[in-house]
């Protein structure tokens, strides 16, 4: 029930019903861990906590030789624990103590605070011990939403759509002229976006097939993409492209189309 | 995968369909408003209030975390609930109706503190209410995690199965005590071994039914029988009935069976206590326990209790077997007692030899 | 026999002399080697390093067993929908190679050939919790 004339190159052709092309589904695999949810996260700290709190004593004698500078710098930064005094009320229970640790609580390890020193040569990378700052998590490309940039949305897996000149989204589609489908999706894109491009393509077999309105049918094949960029070359067929995530995706591309490609695509 | 999506549903915050409202049984909360509010809305700073003492509460120590946590995760079990509960108003079949009030109410931290902390046998129906599809549930499962599983290992191992019945699928329970200022006041772990003395008044029985019926037309027929009566002129043992009861009606809460329950009409043989005689070693007093089909109709006064043939009993009767018990007697001083009491003749007493 | 060097050594041993040092032997029991060792073992043992066992409250642990029923619920629904995914998508795979086979034999034969050899690429990383100094390799050039 495809209306649009979406393939860009087999329209072209002569569009006799056993006409085919292969389509490509290129994605970019998250680069970060997928966003906690709400749950999840709460329930990996209440896990951490039943840890911390189950964990056994953290054996400084086996990390710190006796008598050493270390090892008086690391006990004078531990918070010592209450010890039990003869005559002493103890409201909230005797303290039981066992390697300078409270038994019925969490253990808190504090490292020394290390004091260091000024930057020596010029370079700040060369100093390994220096704290480590990680890197955020939303990048440039989020900030100005540009759509045809590979780093955008790292937590998510990003799919490569087209948009041709009628001004509808759809996945590149190549007509396959003999040859392989897999081969000839690979092609395509090239011929499409340039060489400069390395993409692994999961498979030969593709991944589903697609009835056209003209009665030719499009075979999509998946593959992702590994290193380069791809760059829109002149075409007299394509007006866009986009990186985008799946629900960006179902938001541009018409209801019947993605029903039958949305099951494809990663919803993370 | 597909977290998205599910993170987007859980965010509409529907009827919280397990707070207390005029059409919900008030046994599917905790009735201790202290201990309930405390695990709804976090443990209050003076400690929790199912800890007695006070020096205790002080004493005691949350996990960290544990209170937003928990609620957070009630929200999105009350939020699975409330879809389950849709789903009952939409269903036909009545064992659907069950699985899904199951299903709903399973989850609910209060229903399983009601029933992890409270007497499951003698129940309080204002705490555990079998007559609630999920406590049934619940109970059936602690039934069969241990006490099911002891009474088939001891029908088993003392040969009642297949001694009076060829065997059993349980699906009651059926518990046992002597009520009486002479017996023991504890239900009877099944096979124990019984002082004459406990047994000379009449057991009172429970049948805790678990499955789905109708308690207003399900009726029963308990039987005690003796399968280890010395046969001497067949070189044998028979088969003596020591209590009959039928057509007996129990509901799911008001379950337990003595002589409130039945009168004269119920009982088809007056209760004959075990009077093992001297010399025959432990006798097994079998506990049968039956769904009857129909109203029992018939002259009962015309039964052998000598020679009781429980098979032909329950083929005739198209009885079927759902629960049983079993308990053990010996010879002591007190039979003599004991058959005074009951005008019974004098026992045998029986020696290696054969006079 | 003692060789008349070892004699010679005992001739040249000096008178001990007494001094006040910090006692060694213990005042009975162990020798103070095998005490030490005693010691240091206790020191390491197991028990003395466990916490103490965890006491929930009857209240904390309905909280503690509804948190992890409703932690197994979410993660049935997950798993429940990721297979469902998983079914739709190896039934569009089948669909799709049905047709093709009836479409384009020749096609369908390129499709269904063997991939032996075929390696998983080694620049497909591993998400980490935070993106890398350089996030995408943009430069890459086709190399001939």
């Amino acid at each position: 029930m495809l209306t649009l004339s979406r393939s860009m190159a087999t329209a072209a052709k002569g569009s006799s019903s056993r006409a085919i092309s292969a389509g490509l589904i290129l994605s970019r695999i998250p680069i970060v861990t997928p966003e906690l949810t709400k749950l999840e996260s709460q329930y990996y700290e209440y896990q951490a906590a039943l840890r911390e709190r189950l964990m056994w004593t953290f054996p400084h004698y086996f990390y710190f030789k006796r008598g050493t500078l270390a090892e008086r710098r690391f006990l004078l930064a531990q918070k010592g624990p209450i010890s039990k005094q003869p005559g002493v009320w103890f409201p909230q229970g005797v303290p039981d103590i066992k390697h300078n640790r409270e038994r019925s609580k969490k253990q808190e390890v504090n490292l020394p605070k290390q004091e260091r020193e000024e930057a020596v040569g010029s370079q700040p990378d060369a100093d390994i011990s220096r704290p480590i700052a990680p890197n955020s998590r939303v990048t440039q490309a989020d900030k100005t939403n540009d759509l045809s940039s590979l780093e955008r949305k790292l937590s998510r897996t990003l799919y490569l759509l087209v948009k041709n000149k009628e001004g509808s989204w759809t996945f590149p589609s190549f007509p396959v002229e003999g040859k392989p489908l897999h081969t000839r999706a690979e092609e395509g894109l090239r011929e499409l976006g340039g060489v400069n491009m390395n993409t692994w393509t999961v498979s030969n077999t593709p991944a589903a097939a697609l009835k056209k309105s003209d009665g030719s049918h499009e075979f999509l094949i998946k593959s992702h993409i590994l290193a380069g960029k791809f760059d829109l070359q002149d075409n007299k067929t394509l007006a866009d492209f986009a990186w985008l995530t799946k629900e960006e995706v179902q938001e541009r591309v018409e209801a019947n189309y993605y029903n039958e490609v949305g099951f494809l695509l990663a919803d993370n | 995968m597909l977290r998205r999506s599910i993170h987007t549903s859980r965010t509409l915050k529907s009827a919280n369909v397990w707070s207390p409202s005029a059409n919900r049984a008030k046994s599917l909360g905790i009735r201790s408003e202290p201990i309930r509010k405390c695990i709804l809305e976090g443990t209050p700073s003076n400690g929790p209030p199912s800890l007695k003492r006070r020096s205790n509460r002080i004493k005691y120590n949350s996990p960290e975390k544990i209170d937003d946590t928990f609620k957070l995760c009630y929200d999105f079990l009350q939020n699975r609930a409330a879809k389950t509960y849709e789903q009952v108003s939409k269903a036909q079949d009545s064992k659907e109706v069950e699985k899904l009030l199951i299903e709903a109410e399973l989850i609910n931290p209060e229903v399983q503190y009601n029933f992890q902390h409270n007497d499951k046998i003698d129940n309080n129906p204002e705490t555990i209410d079998y007559e609630q599809p999920v406590y049934r549930h619940l109970g059936k499962e602690h039934w069969e995690s241990s006490a099911q599983m002891l009474l088939m290992q001891r029908l088993e191992t003392l040969k009642v199965i297949p001694d009076t019945l060829p065997t059993l699928v349980p699906r009651v329970e059926v518990n046992l005590k002597f009520p009486f200022s002479t017996g023991v006041n504890k239900w009877i772990e099944p096979g124990e071994l019984l002082s004459s003395n406990s047994t000379s008044f009449p057991p009172v029985f429970k049948i805790q039914e678990y499955e789905l019926v109708d308690p207003t037309k399900q009726l029963y027929t308990i039987l005690v029988v003796n399968p280890d009566e010395p046969d001497l002129k067949n070189d044998s043992f028979r088969t003596t009935l020591n209590y009959g009861l039928a057509n007996v009606q129990v509901g799911y809460n008001d379950n337990i069976v003595d002589a409130r329950k039945c009168n004269n009409s119920n009982v088809i043989a007056d209760y004959l206590p075990p009077v093992p005689e001297k010399n025959v070693g432990s006798q097994r007093f079998a506990v049968w326990v039956f769904r009857q089909q129909a109203p029992l109709q018939g002259n009962f006064s015309a039964l052998n209790r000598n020679r009781f043939d429980i098979r032909g009993f329950t083929d005739q009767h198209s009885l079927l077997p759902v629960g049983a018990h079993v308990w053990r007697s010996e010879w002591d001083s007190n039979v003599e007692n004991v058959r005074e009491q009951y005008g019974l003749p004098k026992g045998r007493i029986f020696t290696r030899v054969r006079s | 026999m003692l060789s008349p060097s070892g004699r010679c050594g005992q001739m040249i041993q000096p008178v001990r002399v007494f001094a006040r040092s910090v006692r060694t032997k213990s005042k009975g029991g162990l020798p103070p080697a095998a005490q030490r060792v005693v010691t240091q073992l206790s020191v390491m043992s197991a028990s003395r390093k466990q916490p103490k066992l965890l006491k929930l409250s009857r209240e904390d642990l309905i909280k503690h067993q509804t948190i992890q029923r409703c932690w197994s619920t979410y993660q049935a629904e997950l798993r429940v929908e990721r297979n469902e995914q998983l079914k739709l998508q190896y039934k569009s795979t089948k669909n799709a190679m049905d047709l093709l086979e009836q479409l384009d034999p020749e096609l369908f034969e390129a499709a269904n050939a063997p991939e032996h050899g075929k390696r998983f690429p080694l620049e497909l990383k591993v998400p980490t919790e935070f993106p890398p100094s350089k996030i995408w390799y943009g430069e890459y050039k086709k190399k001939d």
